[in-house]
């Protein structure tokens, strides 16, 4: 066992179960293999179906594999004698926050996950006031979730997952229901908890802008990964990421739009600002 | 000609409370027939309280809505009755489907139009064809459907009424870059073929960009910038300072512009800056190293 593992997935298949039992579905995740390192961030992107919400929901025992295994640092999610420890160790947010805020004040909603815990009382206290000023959100800690803006609400929810120290956050398309405002604030609240605190995250995304900000992308179609790399060379797929149903990031696509007519750009362009350096290096003025 | 206007109309929440917040503050615009306009602004900018004025389910607390010239707010029947002309398509609309199967999700607006049988399947499988729902999807639960398909469903159940102006609130709001697409080109395609006016909703601004004539921006319950895609997209810093984003294509060339590429800022969409960008290329040529 590789101790710098936090979450692996070992030839994981898994099927939804059909209302009708006459019925299979289909493998709704393929013979999925992932190691996710310490401290590592992750994006995974995909289209609408193509598995990743499922990757979520295995990564913290919320559901188990048909066949293979879901080991959280070295732990096997299916044995259900794991499960508190699995969930001490990976949190996950969704994406809508209003699904997930169940208090009537903000403070006792970051208090929820710990308490559930058994986290003592003092400690509880404490872990709640850290977690809501690292998100911004202390000044909230009395009002009502429902009457804070979508970025502040799943701020919160992430505030929920943080005061139960979890190693690893997994967020399933946490910026769908925000604003460029609130998915800003969002990105860069999971960077900080990246960087600063060495927290590993894992978003699932469909945001190219968001998964460019990741040290590693997998890309899942139908349940299958069919690519994994840096984000520079993810986007060097142009086929794969079309056939997956996704886009390049909008500079990268004008970079290779330009290629093609003939400009010899460099390679691994991601960003506006990488696109802006590329050009006025390459043309006259 | 004009369909759809807002006369200095004023709401504001929770007046005379403590957290009275002014969401509209004396607006007045109008909308022409046949417009494709895009409405946009932070959250919180009043953007969704006015396009609920504009069928009724909001009455101006001051000022008038009119449709065609005539007030909608005159009675009862008269809000009624803006319901099937102006129809309104809000955010996630999938999670308001209830029927149990597509087809009579669908005709649930056309029925309490008090349309005959007949009239309800003419309506229903037009808007399923508009909306992209093929016909073997009609008969299923629109519970079996996947996220995408259910979109359509409910946007079809609003174009069933085939109403004169179309209002839809992020229509692509958490779909994939590919299902974004499709509902957007379904959205021109309607257009084109039925000459609706539409109204679109949208954070994104290279969605507004790209589909849209004529843009409104919506701050602080007024109406900060107004006019066709070039003259407000032009505007960035404006933008900007509106809280909002810029178009990466036009955040691009305006970086340009700063260091010296003399561009055409109007540029917005990939296709527009591709083509500036390459016959300036073309024009001055390659730096030699």
């Amino acid at each position: 066992m590789n101790d710098d593992i936090i979450i692996s997935f070992k030839n994981v298949n898994y099927r939804y179960e059909s209302d009708d039992e006459e019925i299979s579905l289909p493998l709704a995740i393929k013979n999925f293999n992932l190691d996710i390192h310490k401290g590592e961030f992750i994006a995974i992107l995909g289209h609408n179906g193509s598995g990743k919400s499922t990757i979520a929901k295995l990564s913290n025992a919320i559901i188990v594999p048909e066949s293979g295994h879901v080991l959280v640092n070295g732990m096997d999610t299916a044995d259900e004698d794991n499960e508190l420890k699995i969930r001490q160790t990976v949190g996950v947010v969704f994406q809508n926050p209003d699904n997930q805020l169940v208090a009537t004040v903000v403070e006792e909603d970051v208090a929820f996950g710990p308490e559930n815990l058994g986290v003592p009382q003092k400690e509880i206290r404490q872990r709640v006031d850290e977690a809501l000023k690292a998100l911004g959100m202390y000044e909230y800690r009395f009002s009502e979730p429902h009457k804070l803006s979508g970025g502040q609400k799943q701020r919160v929810a992430i505030a929920g997952i943080m005061a139960m120290k979890t190693e690893c956050i997994v967020l399933d398309e946490p910026t769908a229901m925000l604003d460029p405002q609130g998915r800003r604030e969002v990105v860069k609240y999971m960077q900080k908890l990246n960087k600063e605190l060495g927290l590993t995250i894992v978003l699932i995304t469909h945001y190219m802008d968001e998964a460019v900000l990741a040290d590693r992308i997998i890309v899942m179609t139908n349940g299958e990964k069919v690519a994994e790399g840096t984000p520079k060379q993810v986007f060097a797929e142009e086929k794969i990421l079309e056939n997956a149903g996704l886009s390049l990031p909008d500079s990268a696509r004008l970079a290779s739009d330009l290629r093609k007519k003939g400009m010899k750009l460099p390679d691994g362009i991601l960003t506006p600002d990488d696109f802006i350096n590329a050009y006025s290096n390459y043309v006259n003025k | 000609m004009k369909i759809l206007e807002a006369e200095n109309v004023t709401y504001t929440y929770g007046a005379g409370t403590p957290f009275e917040t002014k969401a509209l503050d004396n607006v007045s615009l109008s909308i022409e027939k046949g417009e494709f306009v895009g409405i946009i602004g932070h959250t919180g900018s009043g953007k969704s309280t006015l396009i609920q004025h504009f069928n009724a389910l909001l009455e101006p607390q001051k000022g008038r809505i009119l449709f065609n010239g005539n007030d909608i707010n005159k009675s009862k029947d008269t809000q009624r009755d803006v319901r099937f002309k102006v129809g309104l398509c809000f955010q996630y609309p999938e999670y308001q489907l209830f029927e149990d199967t597509v087809y009579k999700d669908i005709s649930f607006g056309p029925k309490n139009m008090g349309k005959n049988n007949d009239e309800i399947d003419r309506m229903v499988r037009s808007a399923a064809r508009y909306a992209g729902v093929k016909d073997e999807l009609l008969n299923k639960s629109p519970f079996d459907l996947s996220g995408g398909e259910k979109r359509r469903v409910a946007i079809a159940g609003v174009m069933a009424m085939e109403p004169e102006v179309l209002i839809m609130d992020e229509p692509a709001a958490g779909l994939d870059p590919r299902g974004k697409r499709n509902i957007f080109s379904l959205i021109s395609n309607y257009r084109k073929k039925t000459g609706s006016t539409v109204i679109i909703v949208s954070h994104s601004m290279e969605d507004v960009a790209a589909y849209a004539e004529r843009v409104v921006v919506i701050d602080h319950g007024k109406v900060a910038m107004d006019g066709d895609v070039d003259s407000v997209f032009s505007q960035a810093d404006k933008l900007l300072s509106l809280g909002l984003n810029i178009p990466q294509m036009t955040y691009i060339v305006s970086g340009l512009i700063k260091k010296g590429y003399k561009l055409n800022p109007a540029v917005y969409t990939i296709e527009k800056a591709e083509e500036v960008l390459f016959s300036y290329f073309k024009e001055k040529g390659e730096k030699k190293c």
